[in-house]
């Protein structure tokens, strides 16, 4: 019971804590840890629900009975439901390589050009820029040199 | 037998045409760009009319009956099943055409064909949304219409796109592990995830649903993440500022609506916890984006929270159990898609603070007089269609006891009164009248040696075909309050499939489900 319990335990903390370290760590360059425990721990859970759709051992059966969890088995269209479950594994893969690849491009990206990772100052530049087209770029601050009167002519639009 | 009944054999191919359309483009765009650039420029479009064209001429088809698909063989990993019925064609042609509408060319774009490609991407993931046969097929499609949106958001090339993305990649991994979790808990206990195989494990026994209703709730809460409803929805800020209008537009507008749509085939009345989850989160986010319009200080900001208050109360529709929530849901949301589409045509010119549109209306009467007409059928003035929509959803919620009942409709209520609010600070601002202050500005500026010039009806102003589209909807709203009748009649027929699909005898009015 022990064991099967630490089977299905695994996943669970390795989940956990990606997504508690995306949640609340900071750093970016960590997020891509976090990211990397999520995808084996999605990984591995997606491995023994298939284990255990499959009927391979009690454990996955007592495991859940640990957390209280009773699972009713679905004899019909097994085949399906266990080819979906790769599916699921296959797509977790590719769309966390994918995710993880983006995040490291963004980040090369980001230290080529600010010369620093850290939040606070990527969050700081982000705001002054926003600050900026928001200040400067925006069209009421517009200054040219004429003599020009606001009517509705300038727009095309008559009353 | 006529050229276009649905009885034909090829009806699955003209389906496999209208999915592959998007992708085949994307793919052929680099290769058209080397041998001609205006070839690539146009070939993008193109694409999404001839889309948008099979689209409709399978329209009757379904009507006849659902065309049903599965791409891959029985039994693969990776087999894509596939439902076209009346609802889901209309919903990939309105996709088709909102990505159209966003479809603008802007001089300074780094890499075009790149940014084509991207939008393309996002186009295959509304249309393979709007389709999809069941959930883990939604899924799948809502993860492409997020990387398309983010590369979208890259290529912006901004420092905030840049940090935006990295708040969507952070937020997105969450959303990702909460739905794939929840995904995997359904498929050992349901024979598939389809709308039929889902009614099936919610009329099982209690005792094996625990798992069931657990998965259920993760994947709402996981697709929650990536529709951008509120709590979780930290990304939206950021890309708010950094993204485009157009793709704001979508991200904000058909991303959650075709969502939503995908998890309320599934909804069984109540009896699966995803229905609890979904109403939770739909009325807080209605609070928030109403509260959010309040608050906002720039025009695209004021658009986000809009779209937000409105998915929320969608979210709510598609929660309840009777078909009254499932039809005002739906009325709802064709109408949020059709105004949120012109409002954005409009930010694509109002990117600044709010009060850089003081005394507007005055100078752009015509745009002004829409504007007000659109905010009139946001917040529910009869006779127009939004008050229709919301008090359907109103007399839905009313239709069942208890507290929890109450507290959702007297929340709805006051969603409405705080944006009729907003609207009417922004409306305050764009009829006021010319400002002392500007004048001393004005004065003050000359006295410095730069004149401050007002340029800004004529830099707000949207080209021509932008003003088109708002008189366009503007008059379709009109035609739709005079004809309230017919147009109630055909979304009937729209809510018909999606009834079908939800399991009979969860509508009982005395409560949740």
């Amino acid at each position: 019971m022990f064991i099967s319990g630490l089977v299905l335990g695994v996943p669970v903390v390795l989940i956990s804590l990606g997504g508690v370290g995306l949640l609340w760590l900071r750093d970016p360059l960590r997020w891509l840890t976090a990211m990397v425990l999520i995808q084996a721990g999605g990984l591995l859970l997606l491995v023994e629900l298939a284990a255990l759709h499959a009927g391979i051992g009690p454990w996955p059966s007592e495991a859940l009975t640990l957390f209280g969890l009773h699972l009713q088995p679905v004899a019909a269209a097994a085949e399906g439901s266990m080819a979906r479950l790769h599916g699921l594994g296959l797509a977790v893969i590719l769309l966390g390589l994918a995710w993880q690849v983006m995040l490291v491009a963004v980040l090369l990206v980001l230290k080529q050009r600010t010369g620093a990772l850290q939040p606070s100052r990527l969050a700081a530049l982000a705001a002054a820029e926003w600050q900026a087209i928001l200040g400067e770029e925006s069209p009421a601050k517009a200054k040219v040199p004429t003599d020009a009167k606001a009517s509705t002519s300038a727009t095309g639009e008559h009353s | 037998m006529t050229a276009w009944d649905f009885t034909r054999p090829d009806a699955p191919l003209l389906v496999l045409a209208l999915l592959l359309g998007p992708p085949l483009a994307a793919l052929a765009l680099r290769p058209v760009a080397v041998l001609s650039a205006r070839g690539a420029s146009v070939l993008g479009p193109l694409s999404l009319v001839g889309c948008a064209l099979l689209g409709a001429a399978l329209l009757p088809v379904v009507r006849v009956a659902p065309v049903q698909l599965a791409l891959g063989a029985q039994g693969a990993p990776l087999e894509l099943l596939f439902r076209v019925d009346p609802l889901a064609l209309v919903l990939a042609l309105v996709s088709l055409a909102l990505v159209l509408l966003n479809w603008t060319r802007r001089e300074d774009d780094f890499d075009p064909v790149r940014r084509d490609a991207a939008l393309l991407w996002l186009t295959t993931g509304l249309v393979g949304l709007a389709l999809a046969g069941d959930l883990w097929v939604s899924w799948l499609f809502v993860e492409l219409c997020i990387l398309a949106t983010a590369a979208l958001l890259v290529q912006e090339r901004s420092l905030r796109s840049l940090v935006a993305v990295l708040g969507v990649v952070r937020w997105s991994a969450v959303g990702t592990v909460l739905a794939v979790v929840g995904l995997g808990l359904l498929q050992i206990t349901a024979a598939s995830l389809t709308p039929a195989g889902l009614a099936a494990v919610a009329q099982g026994s209690a005792d094996g649903d625990v798992l069931s209703r657990l998965g259920f709730g993760l994947l709402v809460l996981g697709l929650a993440v990536k529709a951008g409803l509120f709590p979780l929805n930290a990304w939206g800020l950021a890309v708010g500022q950094a993204a485009p209008a157009r793709v704001l537009a979508l991200l904000s507008g058909a991303v959650p609506a075709l969502t939503l749509v995908a998890l309320a085939r599934v909804l069984s009345g109540g009896e699966l916890a995803g229905a609890d989850v979904l109403r939770v989160v739909g009325i807080l986010s209605a609070l928030a984006g109403a509260f959010g319009m309040w608050r906002a200080d720039d025009f695209p900001a004021f658009l986000m929270q809009l779209s937000l208050a409105s998915i929320g109360g969608i979210a709510v529709g598609f929660s309840l159990p009777g078909p009254a929530g499932l039809f005002a849901a739906l009325a709802l949301l064709f109408h949020f898609l059709l105004i949120q589409s012109a409002l954005f045509v409009l930010a694509h010119r109002w990117r600044g603070r709010l009060t850089d549109l003081t005394a507007i209306a005055w100078r752009m009467p015509w745009t002004a007089a829409v504007l007000v007409l659109f905010a009139a059928s946001l917040v529910g003035v009869p006779p127009l269609p939004g008050f229709w929509a919301k008090l359907m959803l109103l007399m839905s919620l009313a239709e069942y006891q208890g507290a929890e009942a109450m507290l959702v409709v007297l929340a709805y209520l006051l969603v409405t009164a705080v944006e009729a609010a907003a609207w009417l600070r922004l409306m305050r601002i764009g009829y006021a009248r010319a400002a002392k202050d500007s004048a001393a500005a004005l004065q003050e500026d000359a006295a410095l040696g730069v004149v401050r010039v007002d340029r800004l009806p004529s830099l707000l102003r949207s080209g021509p075909w932008a003003r088109a589209y708002q008189l366009l909807v503007a008059v379709l709203l009109l035609v739709a309050t005079l004809m309230i009748g017919p147009v109630a009649e055909d979304l009937n027929r729209l809510v018909v499939p999606l009834l079908a699909q939800r399991v009979s005898g969860c509508c009982d009015a005395g409560g949740w489900g």
